[in-house]
């Protein structure tokens, strides 16, 4: 179904396992205050290289 | 970049056959503090795919309305929020960045802002992340934040609305014109396209992450967004179809009718894809919940009229497009039975520019979602141990 180097989904799917995540991942830096700003669009080479 | 670059030529041709282009969107799925919502939607969008062939509506592909991964975008992150909860999603994931996928914090260790969305969505050819660790899925290779996806039936200008968490913005003096100049561009592209003598009929949808419109009261509307787009379509001679946008964490719909020409545009808010605190709307006089279905305007003349909301089911979008229609329904997925059902259904005629509600979707659509118990055994244990060594 997908072209040349693209996977998408698991060979075989697998049960849920969201109960065994480290809680420090699942709170996920939310006590962190964040920057409000503006910011630019990354520029990396592939940036819009490829516009159709 | 055209869908076909992702998807095998095989299954474009069956597209291309079946007649109609099916995919998901929804934004807002990061399942920070309680990752069973974005689970269990995750979960049915994959029984969704289940075992379909494009003939009977496989949807192609996810379109991902942005907040991927709370609350920073962190590379980290992106096993739990991105890769786990979509390993049995059988299709393309594209995406275009939210506010919480761009936005910083002192010392984050990160050369530049998305630097971890670019490494999973826009690198130069599929890889396997590193976040990605025990799961299929590779990286997708779009060509930037914001870049138009050319499918059968189909044209998506996706938009960065940036990484402010009140109101969208497309181009200021801070970002410089580079957006605004790409929309204008690639809309008079798709004007020039669709007057082209005999060219493919196509629908023409606009995304952003932040809304033009939205009743949240933990969320605003964007409207200064909303007149760069305006402008740009005006120049254009060209409008959206449909215009989809997250943020606001709940299902809206709007239809605008524009009193140029009567033209009616669907804008929906789809940010009801798992992350926790499905939101409240702001309430009137004495406490009043938004009355659906009341013509108000947008403060510019044009007809604007809340049709459904609901914010008590994360769920998300199936869309469904061919030459003439757009058919969009809003699926809840209830969490206990992990049942989808409509929670609303509208076509827009494409030759007519006619929003319409639809009734309640056929039964044949409605299918049961994840059928293994999150209780049995953790078959990716061993991969979850690895990432933390």
């Amino acid at each position: 179904m997908a072209s040349p180097g693209f996977t998408f989904a698991n060979p075989q799917p697998s049960p849920d396992n969201y109960n065994e995540f480290d809680p420090k991942d699942v709170f996920a830096d939310s006590g962190v205050t964040e920057i409000q700003a503006m910011r630019p669009f990354p520029n990396r080479g592939r940036r819009h290289r490829s516009w159709r | 970049m055209a869908l076909s670059d992702v998807p095998s030529s095989e299954s474009i041709q069956a597209i291309q056959n079946a007649g109609k282009i099916v995919f998901h969107s929804v934004g807002d799925t990061g399942g920070v503090k309680e990752p069973s919502h974005q689970f269990a939607v995750a979960d049915a969008m994959s029984a969704d795919i289940g075992t379909e062939v494009f003939a009977n509506g496989r949807p192609a592909f996810f379109y991902h309305l942005g907040d991927v991964v709370y609350y920073f975008g962190q590379e980290r992150y992106y096993y739990d929020q991105f890769y786990d909860p979509y390993r049995d999603y059988q299709g393309p994931i594209l995406a275009i960045p939210g506010n919480h996928d761009g936005v910083l914090f002192k010392g984050e260790p990160v050369k530049y802002s998305l630097e971890p969305f670019f490494n999973n969505f826009c690198s130069n050819a599929p890889t396997k992340d590193p976040s990605a660790i025990g799961f299929a899925r590779t990286t997708m290779t779009q060509p930037g934040a914001y870049f138009t996806l050319n499918a059968p039936f189909l044209k998506i200008v996706g938009l960065y609305s940036n990484a402010a968490e009140a109101t969208g913005v497309i181009s200021d003096p801070n970002t410089g014109p580079a957006q605004l100049t790409f929309l204008e561009s690639h809309l008079a592209a798709a004007a020039a396209q669709r007057a082209q003598k005999g060219a493919a009929p196509f629908a023409l949808i606009i995304a952003t992450h932040h809304p033009p419109f939205t009743i949240s009261k933990s969320h605003f509307p964007s409207p200064d967004m909303l007149a760069q787009i305006d402008q740009a379509c005006t120049t254009a001679k060209i409008w959206p179809d449909i215009m989809l946008s997250g943020n606001a964490h709940l299902y809206e719909r709007y239809t605008r009718t524009m009193k140029a020409d009567g033209r009616q545009i669907a804008y929906v808010v789809a940010g009801n894809g798992g992350y926790l605190n499905l939101s409240a709307p702001r309430t009137g006089k004495n406490g009043v919940n938004p009355q659906p279905g009341i013509p108000g305007n947008d403060g510019k003349g044009n007809q604007l009229t809340l049709n459904v909301y609901n914010n008590t089911m994360y769920g998300f979008l199936l869309l469904t497009v061919d030459k003439s229609s757009i058919l969009c329904e809003s699926l809840g997925v209830d969490e206990t039975t992990n049942k989808t059902t409509s929670l609303d259904a509208f076509t827009v005629d494409l030759t007519k520019n006619v929003v319409a509600t639809k009734g309640a979707i056929e039964a044949s659509r409605t299918r049961t979602g994840d059928v293994i118990s999150p209780k049995s055994p953790k078959a990716s244990k061993t991969a979850k141990a690895k990432k933390k060594k």
